[in-house]
Formats: C-alpha cells, structure tokens, sequence
C-alpha cells in the first residue's frame, strides 16, 4: 500500500541533493523520491531509497497521514471522541478542541493502554460543548496549520443522552420517565431538576458563564465596579 | 509468559491476540462498546469486553475501538462507517459467545474474504525460476527445453569435451 509522508520541512528536495551531492547514485534516487513525496505522489512503501528516506520525514503517530493526496481516492479517517473545554491559550475561533481516546499496544506485555490525542475539529456553528462526544472526520486538505479534521455530528450530547435503541432520554443509565416514575413514587421534590422544562444548556452564556470566551489572566483589581467577566483566576 | 500478572493473563499473549476470529470490514472506523459496570444484562457486553477487544483492536489496527461506560440502561455496540453511517447492535442479554457471532455475520470479513486476501497477501518468488528451493529442480523438467543430459546424452557436436579434443 502506498503512503504518503510528510518531508521535514528543512529537508527540501535542493537540501538533499545538496548533502548527497557527493553520492551520484544515491542523489538521483533521492530525489526522485524527494521530489514525489514534495509533490504528495504516490511512492512505493517497499523502495530502499525511500525506506532511508523515511529518516527525514515527520513520522510521529499523529502526522502518519494514511490519505492518498491527488490522484487517489482519499479516505477520511473517522474517530470519535470527547470535547474538551474552552481553555484560554489552546482553543482557537470556529474550531473545538476534541480528545480522542485510542487503544495503544504496550510490545513487551502485549496490552492495550488508552492513549489521548487532542485535535482541532472545523465546527463554526459552534454546535459543539465541553463533554459532548463527537464524531469528527480528517480533512481531505488542512485548513489551517492547526485545524485538521471538522466535526460531523454531535453524538450524544453531555447531559442529555438519547438511548439510540429503544429513542428515549437517558441519564446516568436510567430512563428518565422511569426517574420520574419512582420520584413520584416516593413524592416528587417540587426543587428538583426538571428535565422537560429545562432550558437549554448554555441559557447562561455571556450571562454568568463567561468560559466559552478569549479569556486572560486577571488584571489587578483595584476598583470594586471592574468585574472583568472574562477573566481568569489561573 | 513473561509478566503473567493479573487478571487472565493469557489475554496478553501474542498468540491470544492472534487468535482473534472478528476481522472488521474495511468499512467500519469506529468500533463503540457502551455497557455498564452493573447490571446482569450487561454481563455478556462486559465479557466481550474483557475477552475480546484486545483481539478486536489487534485484528484491526487502523479501527478506533473505544468504551462508553454506564450511559445507557441497556448495552449496545456501535459501528461508525466511512459512508457516514453507523450500525448498532443490540446486545441486551446476549452472551459473549452470542455477541462475536452476531458480529462475524453482521460487520465482519467472512472466511473465504479472509482467505482470498491471504493468498493475495503472500509475496510469491518468481515462478519462472528453478533450483534449490524453487517449484522446479532444473529446467530440463519443462517440455521445449534441452531435455536432462543424464537421461538423454547432448549430442557431439554439442559436447565441448568432443569439440576442443586436441588428440
């Protein structure tokens, strides 16, 4: 199977030639690869020069781009995973931070361990909040250097779960007509949470919760009246 | 067994994992389990996850296999495809044993698939050659060729020990 990898971006095709310069026979394979790999050609997994080559290029997991770039049908990879919550510094505009939670294999006990990746998904609705599990989808070309997969559809939304067998809501592993059935049971509590009239989550955004939002390490306060709703105290 | 601690540890062997029957369509992406810790219903779900996934993710490394824990009251598996849509399987009340069945039928390779790709997998040496090791011994076995000079003697003018005699 051909695969594409990414070139280091300090070794150009000119900065191989020139550093095998003295290698007449290992220049032009060089960069031949080197120039099919710059212009994201398919190249051949089982070829030495490009197994060599593989010294220069970016192989950490998550750049292993698995896509075929220009010519070939390009797969998006789907992964499901987990909002994380807006965090001044890390989160960027139109785009929601994801944690995706993948198996990886431990060699010397053959076990599987979970591993966290966190990738910036396109999601310029906004639909997306802190512990909705989404599926998000790589993008055929990054948006921006940061942004790499957009988010498909919120799964199951945090808080407000539908059992996608029988279609009912759901909290922490119960049906919630049948909460209300013992609730009313045992008397219903007049201040208990009433998941049908509920408002929407986030009623309380720009309002009270000021954590969607550019946030910034907070200014001295000297006056009483300078709230600073946006800051943050960490 | 190196490491055998804990819980089942043959779970961790190589063979074990090897030994994995679900080998996932090329289709499927994302391999969801969602059960809970409790519940008598979830027992099978709870053993499929403890005997299974680790053969699941081993048989396919490029499916995320992923675990959602007490969110619903009944457990189920959840396939996402590349097509965008998913399949969900039912596994209320279903045994382990009833689980990996269902799921050969429904979302895996079957058997003749699975056979077919190993033998397209397996980098065969050039059938044209003979020798030690090779399908044929010599070339002489091909008919067209110069028959096996020890059943049928070349003839003279072929010979060199006739042709450069000096006596």
């Amino acid at each position: 199977m051909a695969v594409t990898r990414r070139l280091h971006k300090y070794y150009t095709v000119s900065f191989l030639k020139k550093w095998y310069v003295s290698h007449q026979r290992l220049c032009s394979w060089f960069s031949e690869i080197a120039a099919k790999i710059v212009k994201k050609e398919e190249v051949e997994e089982e070829s030495h020069a490009n197994s060599v080559l593989c010294w220069f290029t970016t192989d950490s997991v998550q750049s292993y781009n698995l896509s075929f770039v220009s010519g070939m049908a390009s797969k998006a990879v789907r992964l499901l995973g987990r909002c994380l919550p807006f965090f001044p510094g890390k989160s960027i505009p139109n785009a929601t931070r994801v944690q995706i939670r993948e198996l990886e294999l431990d060699e010397t006990i053959n076990m599987y361990f979970p591993k966290d990746t966190t990738f910036f998904a396109h999601d310029p609705g906004q639909v997306c909040k802190p512990g909705d599990i989404v599926l998000i989808s790589s993008l055929p070309q990054k948006l921006t250097p940061l942004i790499e997969h957009e988010v498909l559809k919120v799964v199951y939304p945090f808080g407000d779960i539908t059992d996608p067998i029988t279609g009912k809501k759901v909290m922490n592993a119960m049906y919630r007509e049948d909460i209300e059935f013992i609730s009313e049971m045992y008397g219903k509590n007049e201040k208990g949470f009433d998941y049908e009239n509920a408002p929407e989550r986030g009623w309380q955004e720009d309002k009270k919760d000021f954590s969607h939002k550019q946030s910034y390490r907070r200014f001295q306060v000297y006056d009483k009246e300078d709230k600073q709703p946006y800051a943050v105290d960490y | 067994m190196p490491f055998m601690k804990g819980i089942a540890p043959i779970r961790r062997t190589v063979q074990y994992l090897q030994s994995g029957k679900l080998s996932l369509k090329d289709r499927v992406q994302v391999f969801s389990v969602h059960y809970n810790r409790l519940g008598e219903n979830h027992q099978g779900a709870r053993d499929f996850v403890f005997w299974n996934l680790p053969q699941v993710q081993y048989q396919n490394p490029q499916v995320q296999v992923v675990t959602f824990k007490n969110m619903t009251p009944t457990p189920f598996i959840r396939c996402y495809l590349d097509s965008g849509d998913d399949v969900l399987i039912d596994v209320d009340n279903k045994s382990k044993e009833e689980i990996e069945s269902h799921l050969k039928l429904v979302i895996c390779k079957s058997d003749e698939l699975l056979a077919k790709e190993a033998i397209a997998q397996e980098k065969k040496d050039n059938e044209a050659n003979f020798g030690y090791g090779c399908q044929r011994h010599c070339i002489c076995e091909m008919p067209g060729q110069v028959p096996c000079s020890a059943v049928c003697p070349l003839p003279n003018h072929m010979r060199g020990k006739l042709r450069f005699a000096t006596d």
